[in-house]
């Protein structure tokens, strides 16, 4: 299945599953399943862990699709994320007593005891949101905005295209990023919610 | 590093939001990376490359084929009601003939893996009722009628001749049950600790 996926796929693919559609949960898997394992082992756990505990929130999650209820556009990323999460902490308090894993008793505690600043919860809502993205425009987001503020000149020499089509792939990131960020209750908490220019996003 | 104020936050973006849609989304963005990562830990947010493995695609892609026989199991099951068969007959009753569902939900659960009465199979049985939103006592009847079919593979056409006729899934889950707990006591003790064994593991699982 093609990363680079059209802003209205992740909702129109909640409705599909909900009606029982086998290719829509076949493509739930294959773009959330990846994403799942990424977000898991960036939490610190050995990729087999990780693999295996993406594997069942696929099954999980998907199983759930009924409970969804759309709250507009990039709600049901927003959804999983949430189911994801949680389904992360319970893993987590449930090994926590195993013998030999003391790195992810300690995970445990940053992530349940400890309140987490306000940036922590920023900067995961925006790594979740920046893994929807294809690897291409992902590493394109971070070379400008995340590590080297580079140019669009030099961002597509990177990338092997062309400036023109840099900026086509940057203004469309950027829309699917607000698409998924505008609404969240994270980035509402600290910014306010801006529904005018997710609107105008949108057209 | 500064101190974080969310209502200063909110007034500024509110400014930015009347500007024009691409200038303000880059703006935007610039100033939710900059707060993200204005008192993060460090290594926030963590970002591993999405796996490109074919394998780990493929798992991908079978996890979704076995939610979805699942998500088929579950709504015939709310279709059908209440069954008193044992876990692998109620599994094929609900498929009905759909060989694929059948397979994606055995597989899934991995009830292959073990015989029918051990352990491991309970386990993994809790896990699958779990998923098709059956009741306890309900997955618990399902159990205890793999135990007892293996035990005497005459038992379901007793309890069809005790029905007197009624159809089976007019049966109600007490009344199977009641019919079990007579069977029971005529097993012997080896039988009845594999079936307490079974049930520990169900309860486990749960």
């Amino acid at each position: 299945m093609n990363d680079d996926l059209d802003d209205v796929f992740l909702d129109d693919l909640a409705q599909r599953m909900q009606q029982l559609d086998e290719a829509a949960f076949e493509d739930f898997a294959g773009f959330f399943g990846p994403r799942f394992e990424a977000f898991f082992r960036g939490k610190g756990l050995p990729q087999s862990v990780a693999e295996d505990l993406a594997l069942s929130c696929v099954t999980d999650t998907a199983l759930k699709v009924k409970r969804f209820t759309s709250q507009g556009p990039g709600s049901f990323p927003r959804w999983v994320w949430t189911l994801v999460r949680r389904m992360l902490v319970d893993w987590l308090r449930k090994h926590r007593s195993g013998k030999g894993r003391p790195e992810m008793v300690s995970l445990t505690d940053d992530l349940v005891e400890a309140a987490p600043s306000h940036g922590a919860v920023l900067a995961e809502t925006l790594a979740e949101a920046l893994w929807l993205l294809s690897e291409r425009d992902r590493s394109l987001v971070r070379m400008r905005y995340l590590d080297s503020h580079s140019s669009f000149a030099a961002i597509a020499a990177e990338l092997g295209i062309t400036e023109d089509a840099c900026r086509v792939a940057h203004h469309r990131a950027l829309r699917r990023l607000h698409v998924y960020l505008a609404d969240h209750p994270d980035i509402e908490r600290y910014f306010g919610a801006p529904r005018r220019s997710l609107d105008e996003a949108k057209s | 590093m500064k101190e974080f104020r969310p209502a200063e936050i909110s007034n500024r973006h509110d400014q930015g939001a009347a500007a024009s849609p691409p200038a303000d989304l880059e703006q935007w963005l610039r100033r939710t990376v900059e707060t993200a990562f204005e008192g993060a830990p460090e290594g926030l947010p963590a970002m591993p490359a999405v796996s490109q493995d074919p394998a780990f695609r493929a798992c991908c892609q079978q996890a979704g084929r076995q939610a979805w026989s699942i998500a088929q199991l579950r709504q015939r099951r709310e279709e059908a009601g209440f069954q008193p068969l044992p876990v692998l007959e109620l599994l094929q009753s609900l498929a009905g003939g759909a060989v694929a569902v059948l397979d994606g939900a055995l597989a899934g659960a991995g009830l292959r893996e073990s015989p029918p009465d051990s352990p491991g199979f309970a386990a993994r049985w809790s896990a699958l009722a779990h998923r098709l939103c059956l009741g306890t006592r309900e997955a618990l009847v399902a159990l205890r009628l793999t135990h007892a079919v293996q035990a005497d593979p005459e038992l379901l056409s007793v309890f069809y001749a005790r029905a007197r006729g009624d159809e089976l899934s007019g049966w109600r889950e007490d009344q199977v049950d009641g019919l079990l707990r007579d069977r029971l006591l005529r097993w012997d003790a080896d039988r009845r600790a594999r079936l307490a064994a079974a049930e520990e593991a169900f309860s486990a699982g749960a």
